[in-house]
């Protein structure tokens, strides 16, 4: 096959295709690193001492919210795992929950609740408990509120690592007289560390593109300066440039986990023995089930409650509930184009990286990964400036913040067809072709039913990250756009609570049910109890 | 104190190598009893193989006297040393046996050279050559760097014995060790750890469901039934 490819009319077309996706996606990012690297005060801003100030906040917080994610996220799966504590099934989907709320929504609530004035605050004061409060904006605020908004990133993986893994490693190095913690040491961690790395990696991503909650909690990271300076408007090339210092950071935090992955020879968890040693809590079942419900009522119910208050307390007051019912369906409309969109560019780059394996496909995908690693507010930038400079008929248009939302998610949706692809067994396209179908009724007759499952579970993860993402909405929506994102942000800024509420809740519920299918299904619950 | 220390026994105790179960009971609960009232001595050096109907209780057997299941009443002494009984409960690791898995159980991120030595420990002195020894007595000189998933199963299952009998420990459990082998390789790998064994001396329960391996490779067998024991 390899030999004939240049003969092969479907290759010809995917790689055409192809081509132009992994063009398209990476032009406009090349173009905005040339310009940056091209401004005259380049070196000088980012060798400025306030420059170095924002990447070592920067760097703080995704190491420790990093840090405690999986601190959380280990406790959790631990107890989920190996104990009996009751009422396992419902413990581990509410601590999923976190993943509907955006952070923005998050930081919103935190500083009305936890601030120096906040609700928490005024209850205790007016009690004569206390007469100050300690300031959470800032450090420890944005670390709160990310590492509960982001620990199921780690829980999820290493949950299932934890239940994959052999009970007998344990036993086997407790026979050869290492005791607990040494076998925890030797054993266990080294086991379950690639599920920590890949789910530390995600949490230190969110947490270096996140932009809502470190506005809102005024902790000044890269993307709340490169936010500042794109809005200043007096020289938004020196916001690309420093967009570029975020790429770097994003690439070496990418770096280090392939070093990290290279650096231990490959394993896996073979067989699975049954759980024999179950951790029996015995009289301290509930006090540990009321321990670990705490990570779901920080992560999500003190958020969905505060919003409802607001909400209702604003309607009993009489406070002015501005909400516009289009925002609802924009959000929907747009979310839903960048879904479809979004895999529909994926099919040919996935296909290609599987169906024609060779340097080149392989450099087509690493291309379309470009923006897992990139935060929302760098994809909007170089989109922005390419098209002012080359498409400015498509600038500010809903055609464009389309486009930016696939390049964004594009690993989304090409690493869900791949995966599935992969482990096609390829007799099945033979049996068809043997039978009398051609490659394209192939494709869509027996293909394309076989990914289904996998176009429909990345679809909705892309709907619902689309819903979500704010950076990327404000820097390339149109004029008088308004989605729900772009509403709570508006009303949190003004700090119209009562306003930002309930577009706030409607996010929420209509990012549930998509959350709710992903975190059930590939066995990420599984019926096991 | 944090945790209790155990006292190390001497190799030339009389006692060392034998393992005693007296009135020994196990039950998952009041209805799944495992083990009722059993009895077993084993003395030092034999090999002892237990058969018994799959789900009959011959893994947990083992298990129990490993360490890694609490009995409910009875006594078990290792080496002369009260190790289980229904009131204190000694920890796996000071039990002084070695433990081989049905499925091996092999560390996946360690060599053969580091699987063998996980339980000598870092300090210990001679380290590297110990486990050479033991890698030239289980035939795999040449296969020391590799890892668990580069081996076929025999070579899995010799690095298993290794492992277990590089902590010299003064008995040896064996939870179908021949199960997941073809059948040729089965009975050269049998004969091959039999004498490996009989070279160190130590004292083995072996636990399955084949009758004739049992016979060939033991010096005693037994039935477990209805959570007894008797003679063959």
């Amino acid at each position: 096959m390899i030999k004939n490819r240049f003969i092969n009319k479907n290759y010809l077309w995917l790689s055409a295709i192809s081509t132009l996706i992994a063009a398209s996606v990476s032009i406009p990012l090349i173009y905005l690193i040339i310009r940056a690297i091209s401004y005259e005060g380049f070196t000088e801003l980012i060798f400025r001492e306030r420059v170095f100030w924002i990447a070592f906040r920067t760097l703080s917080l995704v190491v420790s919210v990093t840090f405690f994610s999986i601190v959380i996220s280990f406790v959790l799966s631990h107890f989920l795992t190996k104990s009996d504590v009751p009422l396992k099934k419902l413990l581990t989907i509410l601590c999923c929950l976190p993943i509907v709320i955006p952070s923005y929504v998050y930081g919103m609530v935190f500083v009305h609740l936890l601030g120096p004035r906040g609700q928490l605050f005024q209850i205790l004061n007016s009690w004569n408990i206390i007469d100050t409060f300690p300031d959470l904006y800032g450090f420890w605020g944005a670390t709160i509120t990310l590492t509960f908004l982001s620990y199921p990133y780690v829980f999820l993986p290493l949950r299932a690592a934890m239940i994959s893994m052999d009970d007998s490693f344990e036993e086997a190095s407790r026979s050869l007289g290492r005791g607990k913690i040494k076998t925890f040491y030797y054993v266990t961690l080294p086991l379950l560390l690639p599920a920590m790395r890949s789910g530390g990696l995600l949490v230190a991503l969110y947490t270096l593109s996140d932009f809502g909650a470190v506005a809102l909690l005024r902790y000044q990271t890269f993307t709340w300066a490169i936010m500042n300076m794109y809005n200043g408007a007096f020289n938004r090339i020196s916001a690309a440039a420093l967009s570029l210092l975020l790429v770097f950071f994003a690439v070496l935090i990418l770096s280090l986990d392939s070093f990290l992955k290279g650096a231990r020879h490959f394993f896996s968890s073979s067989s699975t023995s049954n759980s024999s040693s179950m951790i029996q809590l015995d009289n301290k079942r509930w006090l540990v089930f009321v321990l670990i419900l705490l990570a779901p009522i920080i992560g999500a119910f003190i958020p969905i409650i505060g919003l409802l208050t607001w909400l209702l307390k604003g309607i009993i007051y009489g406070d002015v509930v501005v909400f516009n019912v289009a925002t609802i369906f924009t959000s929907l409309k747009v979310s839903i184009f960048a879904s479809i969109s979004t895999m529909v560019i994926s099919l040919p780059i996935s296909f290609f990286a599987v169906k024609y394996k060779s340097k080149f496909s392989l450099l087509i995908e690493r291309i379309s990964y470009i923006g897992f690693g990139l935060p929302g507010i760098v994809v909007g930038l170089s989109l922005v400036y390419f098209t002012i400079n080359f498409l400015f008929p498509i600038y500010q248009t809903t055609l464009i913040l389309i486009f930016g939302y696939s390049v964004l998610f594009l690993p989304v949706g090409v690493s869900a067809i791949k995966s599935t692809l992969v482990q096609l067994n390829p007799n099945l396209e033979d049996a068809s072709r043997g039978l009398g179908y051609n490659y394209w009724k192939t494709f869509f007759k027996v293909t394309v039913p076989l990914l289904m499952p996998s176009i429909l579970a990345g679809s909705l993860l892309i709907f619902l990250l689309t819903m979500k993402e704010l950076p990327l909405t404000l820097v390339l929506s149109p004029l008088n756009f308004k989605s729900l994102p772009t509403s709570i942000w508006a009303y949190a800024s003004e700090a119209f609570f009562a306003s930002a509420a309930l577009p706030a809740l409607i996010l929420i519920l209509l990012s549930g049910p998509a959350s709710a299918y992903l975190v059930l299904k590939k066995n990420n619950i599984d019926v096991r109890g | 104190m944090f945790w209790k220390r155990y006292p190390k026994i001497e190799k030339s105790s009389s006692n060392y190598g034998k393992i005693e179960l007296e009135d020994v009971n196990v039950s998952f609960d009041s209805r799944n009893i495992i083990l009722k009232d059993f009895v077993l001595n084993i003395d030092k050096g034999k090999f002892v193989s237990i058969l018994g109907t799959s789900g009959i209780g011959k893994t947990t057997l083992l298990r129990v006297i490993s360490g890694f299941k609490r009995i409910s009443s009875g006594y078990i002494r290792i080496n002369g040393q009260l190790a289980s009984s229904g009131f204190s409960h000694m920890p796996p690791e000071n039990r002084d046996l070695g433990f081989v898995f049905q499925d091996y159980a092999l560390f996946p991120h360690l060599n053969v050279f580091e699987n063998i030595g996980f339980g000598l420990g870092r300090k210990i002195r001679d380290r590297r050559a110990k486990i050479q020894s033991i890698i030239e007595m289980v035939d795999l000189s040449s296969h020391e760097k590799k890892y668990p998933n580069q081996l076929s199963g025999g070579q899995q299952q010799r690095v298993a014995i290794g492992r277990a009998l590089a902590i010299n420990p003064s008995a040896i459990l064996m939870d179908e060790p021949f199960s997941n082998l073809d059948f040729s390789l089965k009975s050269t790998l049998s004969n091959e750890v039999k004498k490996i064994i009989s070279n160190t001396g130590t004292t083995t329960i072996m636990v399955t469901h084949d009758e004739r391996e049992a016979e060939r490779l033991s010096d005693q067998c037994f039935l477990l039934e209805d959570g007894k024991i008797r003679n063959v």
